[in-house]
């Protein structure tokens, strides 16, 4: 018997964001439906889920640990501005990482405008005969990271930080987070061939940012 | 397979333990080795992924969404309680306010452009009794009979006055600058212009056909200046005749006052085309432009800017 349909009246936004189909998969969309009822402490088994995922990520990308906390917590931030909006048709653990790749991105853009400022301050300076007051930028990875590897593992720290942002995340995403063609094409916004031959060319960078320990 | 090809498909994550890739790898020692090390690049790469996050992160991340002011799950139910109860009523009210404005101001819009024109000089108008000048004005247009002038210098819009009760008509007396209000009188155009000995005066009684009814026509009070009266008019250029200018979509005429030498004969009517571009072009019925009589038309009605159409224009009062 097929059932009676009711018209219950148009939809505000709210209501059609409540009702859009969220492909639970997993946990993560499970939570993301109790977020949306209105339970907030979905939102935290969200947060606890991904943190640490996404600050490695973070780290790797800037450098920096401060930089790296900033921009998670201002990843999450913009997630549960957004959340109720989020249709489920990538992983949120993509979405997730689609928006901190943004956000670093834009960090390091603007780091390096900064530094482009601080480098014309320099030479400015020194045509004046002033003292060098500031210090160069430091691309060294984080010493806590450092600390924990060997010698190749600090080899692939440093060529990390000498290859270009495009390459590094990709290089972040496949080799440390281990995400998949698929994944990477939503996180990046790129097709699947957009993703293969990248990742080709950041390795291709990479070997030779570890000349003598990467063939 | 060639070892540059090798690395390649290495590189894009191809299959590189079958096929030809596979033979190659089972007999190159090379990239026997390129392959191993590049899994152990990987496998070290994938020991990375192994590292903590600060302990006081989790406390910031949460630290800052509880600090968001409105967000969220709460953000939505608020937003959803405001537009139930306020959306509707502040629609009405925005949609009520937006026709009638629209309404007034499409109605009004040509008088109220009028009203900036200057003043022209009026002629002292002869004493009169209000029982002659009630006369006329019985027969008159509703906006003429409730404005109760039957000055033809001061002529009045049709429709602006509609539904106002009937006020006793004052005498006859001296023309005034029209003032601000919409309800002021439509001026006349400004400028003097020859006497030709056709003066509002003289006019003819009210025209007739479907124009009477919305030109006002109330300007036909008989009046017989004296001879000192006359010479005055003449002197300072006031020999006018109104005229009412209908738009071909029956919007409500724009009643002008033309020189006395610019006005369609008075058993013929004239069409105005205003152009897009503001310009103005006089022809006659069969759309044959006519020369614009001293660019009195054009003088008059470019300071309305009428809305680009095509108008006829006859003479209101014969």
């Amino acid at each position: 018997m097929v059932p009676e349909a009711v018209y219950l009246g148009p939809m505000d936004r709210t209501e059609r964001a409540q009702s859009m189909p969220v492909t639970v998969r997993d946990a993560d969309g499970r939570d993301v439906l109790r977020f949306r009822e209105g339970d907030e402490s979905a939102f935290e088994a969200l947060v606890l889920r991904h943190e640490r995922q996404l600050y490695q990520i973070a780290l790797r990308m800037l450098g920096r640990r401060e930089d790296a906390m900033e921009a998670v917590q201002e990843t999450f931030l913009r997630i549960f501005r957004s959340l109720k909006d989020f249709r489920g048709d990538a992983a949120f653990r993509t979405w997730a990482v689609g928006i901190l790749l943004n956000l670093c991105r834009s960090r390091i853009v603007s780091g390096r405008e900064r530094m482009r400022r601080r480098e014309m301050a320099l030479v400015k300076a020194d045509d004046e005969g002033e003292m060098n007051a500031v210090d160069p930028p430091d691309r060294r990875p984080d010493p806590e990271a450092e600390a924990l590897g060997g010698e190749l593992r600090q080899a692939l720290e440093r060529a990390l930080g000498q290859v270009s942002p495009e390459h590094r995340e990709i290089l972040i995403l496949r080799e440390i987070q281990g995400m998949e063609y698929e994944e990477l094409g939503q996180a990046l916004g790129c097709a699947h061939g957009t993703v293969k031959s990248r990742l080709c060319r950041a390795r291709q960078a990479l070997r030779e940012a570890l000349e003598g320990v990467w063939p | 397979m060639r070892c540059e090809e090798f690395l390649r498909v290495m590189d894009e994550d191809g299959p590189v333990q079958s096929g030809d890739a596979g033979a190659h790898l089972a007999s190159c020692q090379a990239c026997r080795r390129a392959f191993d090390e590049f899994l152990s690049v990987r496998g070290e790469f994938r020991a990375m992924s192994d590292g903590e996050a600060p302990a006081d992160l989790h406390g910031l991340i949460m630290a800052r969404v509880r600090a968001e002011p409105e967000s969220g799950p709460r953000r939505a139910g608020r937003s959803r309680w405001f537009r139930a109860a306020w959306a509707g009523p502040i629609a009405a009210v925005v949609l009520f306010a937006a026709l009638g404005g629209w309404a007034v101001l499409h109605e009004l819009q040509p008088f109220r452009k009028m009203a900036r024109l200057p003043a022209p000089p009026v002629a002292r108008p002869a004493p009169q009794t209000e029982a002659k000048a009630e006369a006329p004005r019985e027969a008159a247009a509703p906006m003429d009979r409730a404005a109760g002038k039957a000055d033809l210098g001061q002529p009045s819009a049709q429709g602006m006055n509609e539904g106002r009760p009937r006020e006793a008509a004052p005498p006859a007396r001296p023309a005034e600058p029209p003032g601000p209000g919409l309800a002021a009188p439509v001026p006349l155009a400004g400028g003097p212009f020859p006497a030709t000995g056709e003066s509002r005066r003289s006019a003819p009684p009210a025209a007739e056909g479907p124009l009477a009814q919305s030109a006002p026509t109330g300007s036909a009070a008989p009046h017989n200046p004296t001879q000192l009266e006359q010479e005055e008019d003449a002197a300072q250029g006031i020999f006018y005749v109104l005229c009412s200018l209908q738009s071909e979509d029956n919007g409500s005429p724009i009643v002008v006052s033309l020189p006395a030498t610019a006005a369609p004969p008075s058993d013929t009517r004239w069409w105005v085309v205003v152009h897009r571009n503001g310009g103005i072009q006089i022809t006659d019925a069969r759309g044959q432009a006519l020369a614009d009589p001293q660019g009195g038309i054009e003088s008059v009605l470019a300071p309305l800017h009428p809305p680009p159409g095509r108008y006829s224009l006859r003479r209101a009062n014969g």
